[in-house]
């Protein structure tokens, strides 16, 4: 009598991960800058100038809450629960 | 002779297979559990996020009757950590090294579902997909689907022979990939490697951070089940030097952020976004900004801000 070895089904990775998203982690590139042919007033110039100011104000703002959670979860991270 | 060996060979080939037929979602993470704290091992492992990737090295090992952890980036500067015991110390370019009391380090890892069993089986319904392959290794995918709409899924791939993590999966809300971990190798050794011997004797000079003083000014009116206050504070934000009052929510996987701040001249967007899910909520009450950030959903985030209020 010889012995059948018993294979375990296997299905293989590809199979597996085909209902799974891939993660496309390259830059798709960049793209290119608006140009404008008209002259702005210098009206116009200064409320971009105040527009572009607030956009960066709020860029920092946000990008420092972000860097912030990201820190307070390492020195929260085993801190114990305030009493209620 | 060599029949009677064979039979030995296939019943107990039969046996381990219905053995491995019967564990159960929960079986699998509680030896997933164990091994993360009881191997000594190495794992190169890759870290995927939109629009970037990192190697990392992990390893882990007991040594002197320590539990030690090394995870370090394998590209770009130097970046390291290492946790021995309950002491987890991040070395890294753009700040002093410093020591923190914790039970985890906070960085992409296979570990962050280690003792999170419980957290797990009251957020997820667990499903016992197909076997796959990493790291030339045979695995069991396991799917951990959010019983709610508050916080994202999950997919575990657990070594069949160790019951190691050897890659996890996370998805928002429509299925999109927000961050993937995975193991390039796996070498299990009987002794810890020299570098975990190494860190369980070292002597800790670096800075030892303190815990900050709890606040106890806000409540919520409602959290997504699950979800407690972890911790508080009033701090400064780094970068704005912005004097914040601080909460740390966590339903043991994630962690949100709540700030409240003295309303500023001008109003932050309401709904915010990173590329690897990090939601961002900001709502105006009265004079405060109120300012919600964690990787759960944008609605989440939302209707937790919309829900702090003054105890």
């Amino acid at each position: 009598m010889v012995s059948q070895p018993l294979l375990l089904p296997l299905q293989s990775n590809q199979d597996v991960e085909q209902g799974i998203p891939v993660l496309q982690t390259i830059p798709t590139g960049g793209y290119a800058s608006p140009v404008s042919l008209q002259t702005p007033s210098v009206a116009n110039d200064v409320q971009q100038q105040m527009a572009q100011k607030e956009r960066l104000e709020l860029q920092r703002r946000m990008n420092a809450y972000v860097k912030d959670h990201l820190l307070q979860q390492r020195l929260k991270s085993s801190a114990p629960a305030p009493q209620e | 002779m060599i029949i009677t060996r064979s039979l030995v060979g296939v019943i107990s080939l039969l046996v381990s297979s219905f053995a491995m037929a019967e564990k159960t979602p929960t079986d699998w993470l509680k030896n997933m559990d164990l091994a993360h704290q009881t191997l000594n091992f190495t794992l190169p492992m890759v870290h995927l996020e939109p629009k970037s990737a990192q190697t990392y090295l992990f390893e882990h090992g007991v040594s002197h009757g320590k539990q030690v952890v090394y995870i370090a980036a394998l590209s770009g500067p130097v970046r390291h950590s290492y946790r021995v015991d309950n002491l987890v110390t991040y070395m890294e370019p753009e700040s002093r090294p410093y020591t923190i009391n914790a039970d985890k380090i906070i960085s992409p890892s296979p570990a962050i579902f280690v003792g999170k069993t419980q957290h797990i089986l009251d957020n997820y319904s667990l499903t016992m997909i197909e076997k796959g392959r990493i790291a030339g290794r045979v695995t069991q995918l396991i799917r951990l689907k959010a019983k709610d709409k508050h916080r994202f899924n999950y997919i575990l791939w657990l070594d069949l022979e160790t019951s190691l993590l050897l890659r996890y999966d996370l998805f928002d809300l429509n299925n999109n990939l927000l961050e993937q971990v995975q193991a390039v190798g796996l070498q299990v050794s009987e002794l810890p490697s020299d570098n975990i011997l190494k860190l369980s004797v070292k002597q800790n000079d670096e800075t030892q951070m303190m815990a900050a003083v709890p606040q106890q000014n806000w409540k919520f009116s409602w959290l997504p089940s699950g979800f407690k206050i972890q911790a508080s504070d009033s701090h400064r934000i780094v970068n704005t030097a912005q004097a914040v009052e601080y909460l740390m929510l966590t339903d043991g996987l994630s962690q949100v952020s709540v700030y409240i701040a003295k309303a500023g001249n001008i109003e932050l967007p309401a709904k915010l976004f990173t590329n690897n899910g990090i939601a961002m909520a900001n709502h105006r009450q009265g004079q405060l900004d109120i300012t919600v950030v964690g990787r759960i959903p944008y609605d989440t985030a939302m209707k937790i801000a919309r829900s702090i209020q003054p105890k």
